[in-house]
Formats: C-alpha cells, structure tokens, sequence
C-alpha cells in the first residue's frame, strides 16, 4: 500500500471512530492562527493612523475593534477547543477500546503466534517510547492544518503586498529584491529536504535506542524475582546491559543533537535571516518610496520569517508522515489480521442425555512456528460419561490434545469427529460451551469472587455458591465479609484480596463446576496443593464431575485410580490406552515406567 | 520501621544538581546562558519595529537603515545560534542522568535486605521513585527545564515591570492585577479535579486494567472459552461513557477560564492602548516607542501567566526528587562490610528460638523454632500449604531477618557474613518463577559475558537438569531468548521446562548450601524420579534443603521436618516417623493410598 493511501485509510479509520474530530480540528487551526495576522493587521491600522494623526476618534475605533476582535477569537477558539478536546478523549478511548476488541475476537492460535505478538509489541513499543503510530499522525495531521493555513494566511499578505508594490511601479531594486525573497523561500526548501534526510535518520537510531531500553526495562525482574536478583546477583547480567545501552545512548543524542544544530537549526535561522532582511529592505525602501505608509512595514516584515518556517516545517512534516507510515503500516497489519478458524454452523444439540461421542481420527499437529509435529497421529474414542486421564512426560503433547479438543487450534492433519460430525462445522460458541476447563496456567481475572465462577457480569449466587463449596471453598468463602461480591485482587478495588496459589486452584475449579458443560477438562489442578489439599480434591472428584465426561491430566499418577481409562502419550504419539489395571500388566509399557517411578516411594 | 528524614525543597534542587554535576557539568552551567539569551532576545525583537520605524520617520538615509537592519538581524542570528547550540549541547546528554538514576534504583533495589522488599512501606518509595524514573520526564534529570524556565521567568518579569516602572507604572499595576485573576481561573479546573478526582479515579484504573487484555496475553485462554469478550467489551464502554461526562465537567471549567482568560487580556491590552496612545498623543512617545511597549506587554503578560506555572512546576519537582531521596535513605540492613569468612564446605546451620512474623500479620508465621542442620545433611521439609516452610528457608538464605532468635551459620550469627558473600555460597530454586529478558545461557550462568568455559558449563547444567534435549532443539540453542514478544526468536517455557531451567542455574552455581522449593511440580514422574536418584549427587559438599509436597522426596533425605502451624511437629527419618504413626504417617498414607494396590474404599 502507498504511504497515502495508508494515511487515508488511518484518516478514515479515527473519522469512524470520532467523526467530529477532524472537522473540529480543523475549525480551531482556523481560528487559533489568525490572531497573529489579524493583529499584524490591526496594528499596522492603528500606527498608520497614529502617524498620520487624522483623527483620534479613528484610532479609539481601530483600538475597540483589536480588543474585541481578539477576545472574539480567543473566547470562540476556547469553545471550539472544548468540543474538540471531547471529540479528541472520545478518539483515544474508542481507539483503545478497538485495538482490546479485536484482541479479544482474535482466534487464539493467532493470539500464540510469534508473528502477533511481534506485530503487537511493535506497534506498542513505537507508539509508548518513541510516539509514533495513530497518535502521531494525529499530531502531525495537526500540524499539517496549522502550517498550511499559516501559509495561506501569509500568502494573502504577500500578495497585498505584491499588489501595493506593482501598483506604485516597479524599478530594478523592487524586482531584484522580489526575486531575492522568492529565490529564498526556494531556498529553504532545499534547506529543510536537507535537513531532514540528515536527521531523521539518526533520530530514527535513537528511537532503536530508547526501545532497546524499554526491552530492558520490561526484562527487569519484578518484586518476587527480589530472591533471585539477590541469590544469583543478576546484576551482573544486568550490569552489562545497563552499560552498553548508556554507552549507546550518550552516542545516540549526541548524533542527533549534532546534525540538528548543524542541519537544522543553523540553517534554518540563516535562511530566515537572509529573508528577513531581504523583507525588511524591500519594505522599508518601498516606504521610503511611498508604496505604503509607515505601519504597514510592521505587517509585512512580520508574517515572512513566519512563512519561511512554515514552508520548512512542512517540508519536515511529509518526510515525518514518510517515517509514521512504516508504523500505521503495523497499525494496518494488524486490523487486518483475518480469523482464519471455519466457523462452523450446526447447532450443537443440547442433549438432555449429554450424548456426546468424541473420536480422534489420525489426528496430527504441528505448531505454526515448529520443526516438528507436537501431536502426531491420534487416534482415539471416548464416550460419554467416561473418566479419561492423559498421562506422559513433559512435552509429550498433553496439553495440546486439550487444545485441539477445545478448538484452540484445529489439527494439521486428520480430524476430530463429534456425533458423526466433523468439530469444526459445528458453531464455534456453541462448541466451546461444552467444555468447562482448568488450564494449568488458568487466570482468574480481577473481577468478584461471584463474577469470576459464573464468567460473567450477573450470576446465579446459590449456583456459584455450591459451586464454590463443591470444590472445598466454603470455609474460606464464609470468612469473606462481603461473600461472593469480595473482589479478587486489587486491580479493580483497593479493598479486593489477595488469594493464595491454592485457593485460586479452587476458584478456577468452581467455576468450571459452575459451567455445568458436559465436559470437563481438569489439567493439572492440584499442582500447587499440598497431601491433604489434594485428597480432599480427589475425594470430590466424583461430585465435581458427576455424570460428565471428565479429561484429567496430571503428572500426580494416583489420580488416574480415578479414571476409567488411561490414555499414555510419548513425544507426541498414543502408545498406550486401557485401564489402569490393564496398562500396569505391560511391563515393559510407559505407563508401567511412569507409574513406578512415582509408586516405588510409597508402596514400601 | 524506617524514620523518614524530612527534606526542604530547595535541598532535594541542590541534591538533584550536585548528582548531576558528577557526571555532566555543562546542562548546569548552561542555565544561565540559556536564561539570558532568551530574554534578551525578546527584548531585541521588540526593539527591532521600533528601530526600522525610527528611522524610517526620522528619514534617515537608506544606507543607514541598511546598516542598522544588518547589524541587529546579524546579531539575531548570533544569539539565536548560541541559543540553539546550548540546546542541541544539552540535549546530547537526554536520558543519561535518567538511565543513571533508573539502573541506581535496580542497584539499590537489588541491596536492600529482601524482606523490606515485601513491606508496604518500602514498596510505596519505591513506586514512587520507579515511577517517576520511568515515565520519560525524570526528576532527577529534568529538574533544569524548570529551573530555566523559572529563571527565565523571573528575569524576564524583572527587566520587563523595570522597564515599565519607569514608562508608566499603570501598565504594570494592570498586568499584573489581571493576570493574578486569570491565575485564579485557570485554578478551577486543576481545583476541580482535585476535587473530584475519587469519583473516576478507581473507573479509571478498571478501565486500564481491562484494556490492558489487550497486551497480556495469558489470560486469553479463560476469556475464550469461558465466552467473556462480550461482557468486557460492555464494560470497557460503560466506563468510557462514565470517564467521558467528568472528562467534560472538568474541561468545561477549563473552557470558562480560558474565556475570562481572554476578558483580562482584553483588560490588558485595553490599558496599554490607552495609555500608550495618550502619552503618543501628548507627545511623549514617538510611533516607534508606541510599538516596542505594546509588544512588551503582551510579553510581560505573558511571563506573568506563566510564572505561577513555573514556579508550582519548580515546586512539584523539588518534591519528587523527595522521592529518590527518600528512597536511596533507605536503611538497607544488610552488612555490607567485610564480614567473616564465608564458609566454602557444607555448613552447619543452626536456628535458635527463631520467631518470624509477616509485617501486618496477626500471628506469627514461625514460632520458637529450634533446628540444626548439620554439615552436608539433606534436610527434607514438609508440611501443609501455609504451615511456613519457605518463610523458613528465606530465613536460612538471609532474605529475612528472624524477628527473634537467631541464625547460626558455622556458630556465626548470618548477620556476621558480609550479604554478597553470603549469597554467593548460596544455591536456590524457589517455587515462583521469575524469568526475563535474556537468552537461556546468561540466566543459568548469570553471566553477560560469552566464554567457551561458561557455555561448556552452561550445557553441562542443563544436562543435569535434563533440559538438553529442548535446548539443542533450538535453533540458537543456549543463546535463544526468553519471553516472546521482547526480542526477536525468543522462546515461552512451559512449566515443567521452566522448573528445568531454575534447576540448571542451582545447579550452575558453585555453592554449600541447596536450598529447593517444591522444584519438581510440574515435573513429569521420569524427570522427577531422576532428580531424586541424582539428588545425592548434586547435594555433594552441600547443606541442603529440599521442601516437597511428594512425600516421595523425602526418601532420599538424612532426615525430614514436619512443620505445622509454624512449629516443629515430628523429625527423623521415614522409617522412624513411619514406626511413630503420627502426623507424618497420617499424610504420608494419605498421598500413597492411591498407588498402593488394591482397591481405593471411599
């Protein structure tokens, strides 16, 4: 995409959001740059009539009409800017507010990729640190009007001043000057081309800088880390980091600064001093000459030096609109990001018998950014109201054949078949209501204790209640003062608390009990808890599941006295699946490994 | 509890200079300089009309006009590139002092004793400090934007009321009588919010909070499938349209301000006009005087509205630089002189009636406890979720202090050791993960620099915590990143391969004393049962400590503890608590019941 059509296309995306900014925005540029011509103006008025000393009722009149002009201007230019300040917080809070939408409708295997989160640290780190992105268009679109309008402005004066001139006759010096102060506006045009090919370069370096410093900043340990920031003196690591990033820093604005004075600033006020007194000295021999009277050198001297910056300035402003469109180009990117899931359509029928059948036929999956397969060819069945738990060792794909059941991510090859059809052509929303799970890394947000087990702004209070005391909750839930509307955290209330490993286990459990979907996936809960934390856990195990179909995967071997079948997988694959009591008979089997390794210690 | 020291805020201005001052003299010395050019250029645009209408009513020579325009735009150009050059000069120094500041925070974040880390009192001066450390306009480095403006302020007012107390004092009376009334106005808002600030403040922290789903992925998979988008995204707009209507309420304010604003400088403007032009008309001024003093009211005017900015801007600044103060006053309690001489082969460690109570706990999280860990023993702690094993082995690491009793390493108190001595034979695993930023071979070496010596050793760890096989996956194997989404090509651990890792950097470390805190949770039961069976190999010439749920752990230990409630319940071996049939036995079969054979009876 061109660098305009993606300002355009950025334009009109903030236009939707707040659609009375932009114009809004332009009225005030409109009214807040006039003042300083209308005064220019008025103040030639009043000196040419102080000079020519006609009449002093003329001067009081040009004197009324600068004060009320200007407290006309300023008072309406105030109203404006309070509708447009509106318009304006309106602008950033839908932005943000879109950009956390279309997180939240992201499918998650998009959410996981490297690819997406390069893409959403990018745009964050450029737009926090060095500014650049939506917010800087908008500034620069601001810009923009001011120097344009500025520009006109002075254009009409310039012309005034042409006409003035060319009506009194022109004679060499006047058309030397003229073309003196053309040839210098031209001038500074190259002037500021230069400028800021010189310089923006070596700010863009600094900005690589300063980003550097914010990854490091955001790879600084927080508060917990205290132990191993102490124990391992990780300040060595970091030590050196700090150093070489001051180091680089100190290099950065140096260069930067450098170029600027050099490339910039100093040409930039020798261009203006060039036109200034090319102005001054086509305005004062003009005068002299008799074109205008005494005040109005005042006004024209005044708006050239105005011009040269601004033309400067808008020739620094494309090339700063060049820079930004490699962010919005991120910015695009990622609004463009499309959901690639099939979303399915078939209703998921709510059987009353929860009726489910679940066949995984050769299932296999590789994921996005991986050299080999996580899961490879599965195959399995299981049927409804069976206790299933998935055993084997770290990495051997466990929790990934969780995913794939949720259609967290739909398999590379093969397919998973539910009532003799196919997941996917079932409706997405639909089909996630048919599993309550507990991740092993399940987050409870920082809403009420009540909120967070019914997973939503209203609850059923008896539901989550029961469900919180199903999984051992209660005694903790009746020393809670405000009982289910105790909010968790503090986040979002300085009064929330603060719950322990242990009783956020719970918590997450209760609220996949209080789903009440037909299957329930439990993936390492009792992780955090202690001997007796744990048997209470597996004592419940029944009431929790009931009915339901249950997947249970933990690395604690005896909860699979627990399950009716036992599913063993090894680097990614099936090698085992029967009944506890069948799978120990191979002893030359994984299961029989595992569960030694652990059931050694205890049956001595 | 630490005694604060009250600072003035002229001596936080002065503290703030003389840190500055070691490692950058110009910015300082610039000030002035900078103070002076700016007004004198104000100044020197005012005359300018004055002079060019002087002449041009007088009727002087064209040469002479031609003259006096060169000399003064020359010397325009000459201050402003002077101007110019202080600045770009200052500004190669951004952020230095800034870094500086920031990595002395880390520093002494890093020194304090741990345990003051977790109190509520420490964690708000160092919030206070981080904060303003790291929001880009640090006060410890940018205090001298506006000392300058300050001082351009005040010079300014000062050469300009000179100027009119002698022209005509009304002007002057006017000015600043006005601009004390827009001072008052332009309060209201900033009045207002202050006010009112209680009624958004929590909507807007919920409201961040909430838009911060956006940039935190973790929680993605509960909001997904627990169907939560909707309800967020409601929220997210009730808040908006809430933060919306106070937003206005205060801009409103500002608005009417700005408008009676604009009234006063009518006022101003109105007086200088009349009084101008009737000195004009008398004859007491000339055109040219009549322009140069209008345009050193708007001026005046203009340093006069902001000079209650600056000096309020001066003010807040000199209290935060209370912050960094107050927090690099901080009495770290740790020793940091030469201590004893740190043991090198296993030590013994004794506790003797040691308490310890949580800062704002009701109880006492460990009560009269009296243990001896003998030289090399593997020392084996269980307990229930809470009973206070970890705070007991933050005690032996000297993360925290008893709040009695004492701690003997070798017969010497650990407050005897110097802290970075002590911490040095120190080996830990604890049960919060903390990784960051840098590549797997820097955070099991903890060492930046790249040696052939440190990866052979850094392979050899991972080895022994049987996270080889994942690492030589790895494209950059050892020299990959951690955490996705900071560098490029880094890499997210899962939990079993976390818990891997923090075992290679204990492993890594030379030490003689082995502290590990439930290191195999997320282990599978291979690579935990390897642990174990390699347990009396890594604990060679160490003291060790290892807290386990599994009961299974305890096996391979000298001898088990069972803490409850902060006290020693039962010690000795498995075989001697077992015969005991106590608590340990009761837990014990707990856990087994389950692997035994035969049927569970419900």
């Amino acid at each position: 995409m061109n660098n305009f059509k993606l300002n355009l296309r950025v334009f009109k995306f903030l236009s939707s959001l707040s659609p009375a900014f932009f114009p809004l925005l332009f009225l005030r540029q409109v009214l807040s740059n006039l003042p300083f011509f209308f005064n220019l103006w008025i103040s030639a008025e009043i000196v040419n009539e102080l000079v020519s000393a006609e009449s002093e009722r003329k001067i009081w009149a040009l004197v009324c009409v600068a004060l009320l002009g200007n407290f006309a201007l300023s008072a309406i230019t105030a109203v404006v800017r309070h509708y447009e300040n509106k318009a304006s917080t309106n602008l950033t809070d839908r932005h943000f507010a879109a950009f956390t939408k279309k997180i939240l409708s992201l499918d998650y295997d998009k959410i996981e990729s490297s690819e997406i989160r390069d893409l959403r640290r990018k745009i964050e780190e450029n737009s926090y640190i060095n500014a650049y992105g939506w917010e800087y268009f908008v500034v620069l679109t601001e810009r923009l009007l001011g120097n344009v309008l500025n520009i006109a402005y002075s254009m009409f004066l310039f012309a005034e001043m042409m006409i003035l001139i060319a009506r009194f006759g022109l004679n060499l010096w006047v058309i030397l000057l003229c073309t003196g102060i053309i040839s210098a506006l031209i001038l500074s045009v190259f002037v500021s081309r230069n400028a800021t090919k010189k310089v923006s370069e070596k700010r863009k370096a600094v900005g690589e800088i300063m980003l550097d410093a914010n990854r490091y900043d955001s790879g600084i340990p927080a508060y917990s880390a205290g132990k191993d920031l102490r124990i391992y003196k990780l300040r060595n690591v970091l030590g050196n980091i700090t150093n070489h990033m001051l180091k680089s820093n100190i290099k950065g604005f140096k260069e930067v600064s450098t170029a600027t004075l050099i490339h910039e600033r100093i040409p930039k006020s020798a261009t203006v001093l060039l036109l200034d007194a090319l102005t001054y000295l086509l305005a004062c021999y003009c005068c002299i000459m008799g074109a205008f009277p005494l005040g109005s050198v005042i006004k024209y001297v005044g708006y050239i030096g105005r011009l040269a910056s601004n033309i400067i300035d808008l020739i620094i402003l494309f090339t700063e609109y060049k820079i930004n469109s490699q962010y919005l180009e991120l910015y695009a990117r990622f609004f463009d990001i499309k959901n690639e899931m099939y979303q399915g359509s078939l209703s998921v029928e709510k059987r009353s018998d929860r009726n489910f059948e679940i066949e995984f036929k050769n299932v296999s999956f590789t994921y996005p950014e991986a050299a080999h397969p996580a899961v490879k060819n599965i195959s399995f069945k299981f049927r409804v109201g069976e206790k299933l738990a998935i055993v084997g060792m770290n990495g051997s794909g466990k929790t990934t054949l969780i995913k794939l059941l949720c259609r967290l991510y739909d398999p590379t090859d093969g397919e998973i078949i539910m009532n003799d059809f196919n997941i996917r052509k079932y409706d997405y929303r639909q089909y996630l209501d048919l599993f309550s799970v507990v991740f092993q890394d399940y987050k409870l947000l920082s809403f009420s204790l009540g909120q967070n087990v019914g997973a939503g702004e209203s609850f059923d209070s008896g539901k989550a209640e029961a469900a919180l005391r199903g999984v051992g909750f209660g005694d903790r839930l009746d020393e809670l003062e405000k009982g289910l509307d105790t909010m968790l955290y503090k986040d979002f209330d300085s009064d929330g608390v603060e719950i322990s490993g242990g009783e956020a286990q719970k918590i997450a459990l209760a609220r996949a009990l209080y789903k009440d979907a037909p299957f329930v996936i439990l993936d390492e809960p009792t992780a955090a808890l202690d001997p007796l934390a744990e048997a209470e856990i597996y004592s419940r195990f029944d009431s929790i599941v009931g009915g339901k179909t249950a997947i249970y995967i933990s690395h604690r071997l005896s909860s699979c006295r627990l399950c009716d079948r036992i599913l063993v997988l090894d680097k990614g694959e099936i090698v085992q699946y029967g009944s506890h009591e069948e799978l120990l008979e191979d002893k030359t089997g994984k299961y029989f490994e595992l569960w030694n390794a652990q059931a050694q210690y205890y049956n001595a | 509890m630490n005694t604060k020291k009250k600072h003035s805020k002229l001596s936080n201005l002065f503290w703030a200079a003389k840190r500055h001052w070691k490692t950058d003299k110009f910015v300082l010395l610039s000030i002035l300089p900078s103070i002076l050019l700016t007004v004198g250029l104000n100044i020197l645009d005012s005359y300018f009309p004055k002079l060019i209408l002087d002449r041009l009513e007088q009727g002087r020579p064209f040469v002479q006009l031609l003259t006096a325009i060169t000399v003064l735009l020359v010397l325009r150009f000459l201050l402003n590139t002077a101007s110019s050059w202080l600045q770009c000069r200052r500004h190669s120094y951004n952020y230095t002092p800034t870094m500086l500041t920031q990595f002395d925070i880390y520093r002494k974040n890093a020194d304090v004793l741990y345990q003051l880390t977790e109190t509520q009192d420490y964690r708000k001066t160092l919030g206070h400090a981080s904060k303003d450390a790291c929001n880009g306009n640090c006060s410890a480095e940018f205090y001298w934007g506006d000392l300058l403006s300050f001082g351009t302020g005040l010079l300014g007012i000062g050469s300009m009321a000179a100027i009119f107390a002698v022209l005509n004092p009304v002007i002057l009376l006017v000015v600043v009588a006005t601009s004390a009334v827009s001072y008052f106005t332009t309060k209201w808002e900033h009045n207002y919010r202050e006010k009112h600030k209680d009624k958004w403040e929590n909507e807007d922290r919920r409201k961040d909070y909430l838009n911060g789903f956006s940039r935190e992925f973790d929680k993605a998979k509960d909001i997904r499938l627990y169907g939560m988008q909707s309800w967020i995204e409601k929220l997210i707009e009730e808040y908006d349209t809430y933060l919306h209507m106070w937003e206005e309420r205060c801009d409103l304010r500002g608005t009417l301000a700005s408008v009676l604003s604009a009234f006063m400088t009518l006022l101003q403007n109105g007086t200088a006009y009349i009084v101008l032009i009737t000195m004009l008309l008398k004859g007491y001024l000339n055109v040219g005087d009549f322009v140069f003093y209008f345009g050193l009211t708007a001026s005046l005017a203009g340093y006069l509205g902001n000079i209650v900015r600056n000096t309020t801007e001066l003010v807040k600044r000199a209290d935060k630089i209370g912050y960094y103060r107050d927090f690099f006053d901080y009495e770290e309690k740790t020793n940091r002189g030469k201590g004893s001489p740190v043991p090198t082969d296993a030590p013994e460690i004794e506790l003797r009636n040691v308490w310890f109570k949580y800062e704002g706990a009701g109880d006492f999280t460990l009560k009269d406890l009296n243990l001896k860990i003998s030289s090399g023993e593997k020392l084996a702690l269980v307990g229930l979720n809470g009973a206070g094993k970890t705070t007991l082995v933050k005690l032996i690491c000297g993360l925290y202090l008893p709040t009695q009793g004492e701690i003997l390493i070798n017969g010497r108190p650990i407050a005897d050791y110097n802290t970075e001595e002590y911490y040095s034979i120190i080996s830990a695993v604890f049960q919060d993960t903390n990784l960051f930023a840098v590549t797997i071979a820097e955070f099991v070496s903890c060492e930046p620099e790249k040696t052939p010596e440190r990866d052979k050793r850094v392979r050899d760890a991972l080895a022994k915590s049987g996270l080889s096989a994942k690492v030589d996956s790895l494209e950059n194997g050892a020299d990959t990143y951690l955490i996705k989404g900071i560098y490029p090509g880094a890499i997210d651990l899962s939990g079993g391969e976390t818990q891997k890792l923090l075992l290679a950097r204990a492993i890594y470390k030379t030490s003689s004393i082995l502290v590990l805190d439930e290191p195999t949770a997320a282990l599978d039961p291979i690579a935990e049962n390897e642990l174990y069976v390699k347990y009396s190999a890594l604990t060679q010439g160490k003291t060790s400590v290892y807290i386990s749920h599994r009961f299974a752990s305890t096996r391979f230990c000298d001898r088990i503890v069972l803490l409850e409630n902060g006290e020693i319940c039962e010690h000795g071996t498995h075989a001697e608590l077992m015969e005991k049939q106590g608590r340990y036995a009761e837990l014990f079969n707990v856990q087994s019941k389950y692997y035994r054979e035969g049927e569970i009876d419900e």
